[in-house]
């Protein structure tokens, strides 16, 4: 009981790769451990058959191994002696070759002529024996069957499809026509004498073969059932298991063709070019020629002028053309370098305004450098900073990708911290009157700052939650936000990080107010990206 | 009819088949027929058969078709049969006729023609009841015709094919040809073959021993053994051992021998079919020798690609040379030339029952025999690599004798050499036994 309880699992298929443990009998205690679960064992024996009384008699006497088993036996139709004489059919005298026999003769090469005689041939033979002129010699069984099998083989030859159309059967004037070397002297004699007899025979079975054939697949509909039509050719069976090794090899074949086809492809367009040179030589050839005659022409005519006709004049390219797709490649050109678009003199325009507001606003910011607006709605917004480009929302990549900034120009790059401008702005520009909306805070946004040594900085601002939450954070000055963050960085970066951050806070306690500000107001991350030395 | 001489002629000792007989069952065949039939049987017969049971007898006669019968078997006992078919013997009298029987119990090859005072009249049942029928007689599948379902089971045209199929069956459920002769032997055939219909007409066939050529006349045979000169099959020998020889046959390049060696093996083969051309198979006929000739004892075909990996397709011991040992000797060479091929065999389904004893009998000697000296552990895979013997096969068969068993949350083998002795001893003799250095054979590959 305990074992059966113990077990939780059911037991493990036994599988054909797993060592088995093979007991001997000193380890045998029990047998009350069967797997319960298995199924009967497959016999592979039919289904209606395997209840089969002496079947089951027999297994069950093999499985009761230690009882006696000698009854273990299924009972079949007897088997007798037969009556013929059998020494008289099957002779001695035959002697084993010493070695295996290899043999490649048929059945028919080795049964002689393949028509057999049967009683009715006999009572014919008696018959036709008698009726020949004293003359002729008797006609013996064994030439009787080869003119029978002259005149079946040829009827065959000649209606191949008797068995099914029924046409008359062959005269003897057209079974003669068939004679050749290969058909010994007898049979022409004997043919007329014996023809009546295979007429008669044949005429009886309806111009059918005399002899019993097989019978084959006739093609008609009912073959399938009939169980005499046997030994059907096998047709092709779609093997599934293959079909997706054919597929590939399919696809194999079309790559290759498509391959050959493009190779006579080129082939052709060699060619094709080839035969266009061959032309272009004879043309030139010609040429020179009627030049040369031109030239002794002109010489003893003596006529001046006209020189450059002798020399082949170099087309000159158009260099407008070449200059206006190399100046602007990446405009569209469908209408046309030369003809402006709507489109293009509207984004002009709409870039000539930009600009003028982008002006204004870097005048508005300048003037009120230094001073904080901190009315509920002030005109100047608290966030953007003066010098330094402020942040830049991160928009949804479909709109605007974040290009990398243009490599610095080196004048720029010898300052420091200097904003890169970046044209991608906000379409609203704008902020004087309204206070900061929802979304810029939500959304991370990003600036790109161009350090020492030409080493571009990205900082990156994450959303904030609240303003309440704003005040706390300007006492402590490391948001919690930031720590999640340091999860991403490598342990070197956020060591570089930490350090930055204690120094900028060092900094922030000991500068004037506007600085602390700025560091208060921006918990930066600065991720220091792959430098660009400009 | 020869087929239903009295057990009496099975004694003439020819036949190893026939001799087991008469002292086969004295206590089992008692228990043989169903209880409730025997006691009606025994209540007919008990008293004299007065003037109505005469008249209800008669009122029987002619038995139809499909009625079920208590008929008297060569053990002397009745068993349950039904009429498959009936046949008049005299013109004149209404009620002569003889009928086929199927032994509701037994194989279809002991189906038979009987006379009428085999049977036992009391116990006719004429309903008839088409399920029980089925599942009875039932539509025993050839092969092919399991082929052909799953074919047209993809097709979607299954009821028509079952319907071809019954009419198939309503053909071949009674035996054509009752009795062959073969070399020196005439044997009573066990099932339908589907020679030419010019054949139906003929009780006995005459086979050539050595072409198998069959005709229909003792004079024809006569005629064509002074024709014919071959010795041996006409292939190639690739084993011999004393007197036995083994022939391979191909199939397309001797279709003749193969169509023969057809006919002749569906005569006892139920699961044989005909249906296809014999190229694609290779025929490896058994022959004992002697100056006469090599005489076939048996033959197994093989597919020449098979992709079920059978290595076998259709096995025959022809019944004068059954029970001994040439059946073992076949399998184990079927085997041993999977082994030659590096390929793990299995014979191809469904086997008879005969099969399955000779088959579960090989399986069992060679496993256990392994088993015997095996040293520690062994996977079925090592047993199946060792003897070529699939992996399924090898399972089935150790489970079938319990061997297999599962303790302590892992399989096992009870190998008590004490029970492996029992089961060798009740797995019979090991036949005769394959020599594989007289093994001279390549497997077969397609030229070109």
């Amino acid at each position: 009981m305990s074992r059966v309880t113990g077990r939780h699992t059911r037991p493990k298929k036994l599988t054909p790769k797993q060592n088995v443990y093979i007991f001997r009998e000193e380890q045998v205690d029990s047998l009350n451990d069967v797997d319960a679960t298995r199924g009967p064992v497959e016999t592979g024996v039919d289904k209606s058959e395997e209840s089969e009384y002496h079947l089951q008699q027999a297994i069950k006497a093999s499985q009761k191994a230690n009882e006696k088993v000698k009854d273990a036996y299924i009972p079949t139709p007897p088997t007798l002696s037969s009556d013929i004489q059998y020494d008289v059919l099957y002779p001695f005298g035959w002697q084993q070759p010493a070695t295996y026999i290899r043999s490649s003769a048929t059945v028919e090469d080795s049964a002689g002529v393949p028509y057999c005689m049967d009683e009715e041939d006999e009572v014919g033979l008696l018959l036709i024996n008698k009726s020949l002129p004293s003359d002729l010699e008797q006609l013996d069984e064994d030439r009787f069957e080869a003119v029978m099998n002259h005149f079946e083989e040829t009827a065959q030859a000649k209606q191949p499809f008797a068995a099914v159309d029924n046409p008359p059967v062959l005269p003897l004037d057209e079974l003669e026509q068939n004679y050749d070397d290969t058909i010994p002297e007898f049979v022409r004699i004997y043919a007329g004498f014996v023809y009546d007899h295979w007429c008669r025979r044949r005429t009886e079975k309806i111009n059918h073969a005399i002899g019993p054939n097989l019978k084959f697949e006739t093609g008609s509909e009912n073959d399938d059932a009939d169980p005499y039509v046997c030994f059907r050719r096998r047709e092709v069976r779609q093997i599934r298991r293959t079909r997706n090794r054919d597929n590939a090899s399919q696809e194999k074949l079309k790559k290759l063709r498509q391959e050959l086809e493009q190779a006579r492809n080129l082939l052709i367009m060699v060619k094709q070019r080839e035969q266009m040179r061959r032309d272009s030589l004879v043309v030139d050839k010609e040429m020179f020629e009627q030049r040369h005659h031109f030239r002794e022409i002109k010489r003893k005519l003596n006529i001046a002028g006209d020189d450059e006709l002798l020399i082949n004049q170099k087309k000159q390219k158009l260099p407008p053309v070449v200059t206006a797709e190399a100046v602007t490649p990446m405009m569209v050109a469908r209408p046309g370098p030369e003809l402006k678009t709507i489109d293009d003199i509207r984004a002009e325009k709409q870039r000539a305004i930009d600009m003028e507001i982008e002006t204004n606003v870097d005048k508005h910011i300048r003037w009120n450098e230094g001073y904080i607006d901190k009315t509920t709605f002030p005109i100047t917004p608290e966030e953007p900073v003066p010098v330094q480009k402020p942040f830049l929302a991160a928009y949804p990549a479909t709109e605007y990708l974040p290009t990398p900034p243009a490599s610095a120009s080196g004048d720029e790059a010898s300052k420091e911290d200097v904003p890169v401008l970046d044209i991608s702005r906000s379409s609203t520009p704008f902020r004087y009157a309204s206070p900061m909306d929802d979304d810029s805070g939500r959304m991370p946004s990003f600036r790109c700052r161009i350090g020492r040594g030409g080493r571009i900085l990205l900082d990156r601002r994450l959303p904030r939650k609240s303003s309440a939450e704003k005040d706390e954070r300007f006492r402590f000055d490391v948001s919690s936000d930031e720590e999640t963050e340091e999860l991403d960085q490598s342990f070197a970066d956020c060591m570089n990080r930490r350090t930055a951050e204690r120094a900028s806070l060092l900094n922030s306690n000991s500068r004037n107010a506007d600085q602390s500000q700025q560091s208060r107001r921006v918990p930066i991350e600065q991720a220091s990206a792959a430098a660009q030395s400009g | 009819m020869g087929s239903i001489d009295p057990p009496k002629a099975e004694q003439n000792g020819t036949a190893a088949a026939a001799v087991a007989v008469p002292d086969q069952k004295p206590a089992a065949g008692d228990a043989m027929p169903p209880p409730p039939l025997a006691v009606k049987h025994s209540n007919g017969t008990g008293g004299e058969p007065d003037a109505a049971t005469k008249r209800r007898r008669m009122s029987v006669l002619p038995l139809e078709v499909g009625t079920r019968v208590m008929c008297r078997w060569r053990d002397g006992k009745y068993h349950p049969v039904k009429v498959i078919e009936r046949r008049k013997l005299s013109p004149g009298d209404p009620n002569d006729y003889e009928y086929y029987v199927h032994y509701t119990e037994f194989n279809r090859r002991l189906d038979e023609w009987v006379k009428l005072e085999q049977l036992d009249l009391d116990s006719v049942e004429t309903v008839v009841d088409e399920k029980v029928e089925d599942k009875v007689t039932g539509l025993k599948m050839t092969r092919h015709q399991k082929r052909k379902i799953d074919e047209t089971h993809v097709e979607g045209h299954e009821e028509l094919d079952a319907a071809s199929l019954r009419e198939h069956e309503e053909f071949t459920k009674v035996k054509n040809i009752a009795t062959i002769e073969l070399g020196r032997y005439e044997i009573e055939t066990w099932y339908f073959s589907p020679f030419p219909p010019e054949y139906n007409d003929c009780s006995k066939l005459y086979f050539c021993e050595f072409c198998l050529n069959f005709m229909k006349r003792k004079e024809q045979l006569q005629r064509h053994m002074k024709k014919c000169d071959l010795k041996h099959p006409p292939g190639d020998e690739i084993y011999r051992s004393g007197t036995l020889s083994m022939f391979e046959v191909d199939g397309k390049k001797n279709k003749v021998y193969g169509q023969n060696l057809c006919y002749l093996a569906k005569l006892f083969l139920d699961h044989k079919t005909l249906y296809y051309d014999v190229d694609l198979f290779l025929f490896y006929v058994l022959c004992e020798c002697d100056d006469r000739g090599c005489h076939m004892v048996g033959y197994f075909s093989k597919e020449k690609h098979s992709e079920e990996s059978y290595n076998l397709a259709c096995i025959l011991t022809l019944p004068p040379y059954q029970r001994k040992g040439y059946g073992k000797f076949l399998i184990a060479f079927s085997y041993e030339l999977s082994k030659k091929e590096g390929k793990v065999g299995t014979p191809e389904r469904p086997l008879s029952d005969l099969g399955l004893l000779s088959y579960k009998g090989y399986w069992t000697r060679v496993l256990l025999d392994i088993l015997k000296k095996h040293k520690g552990n062994i996977s079925i895979k090592e047993l199946s690599d060792m003897t070529a013997i699939k992996a399924d096969d090898i399972l089935n068969t150790l489970q079938s004798l319990d061997l297999i068993q599962y303790r302590k949350g892992q399989h096992c083998i009870c190998a008590d050499p004490k029970v492996l002795d029992r089961h060798l001893k009740a797995a019979g003799r090991g036949g005769l036994e394959v020599d594989v250095s007289k093994l001279i054979w390549t497997p077969y590959r397609e030229q070109g």
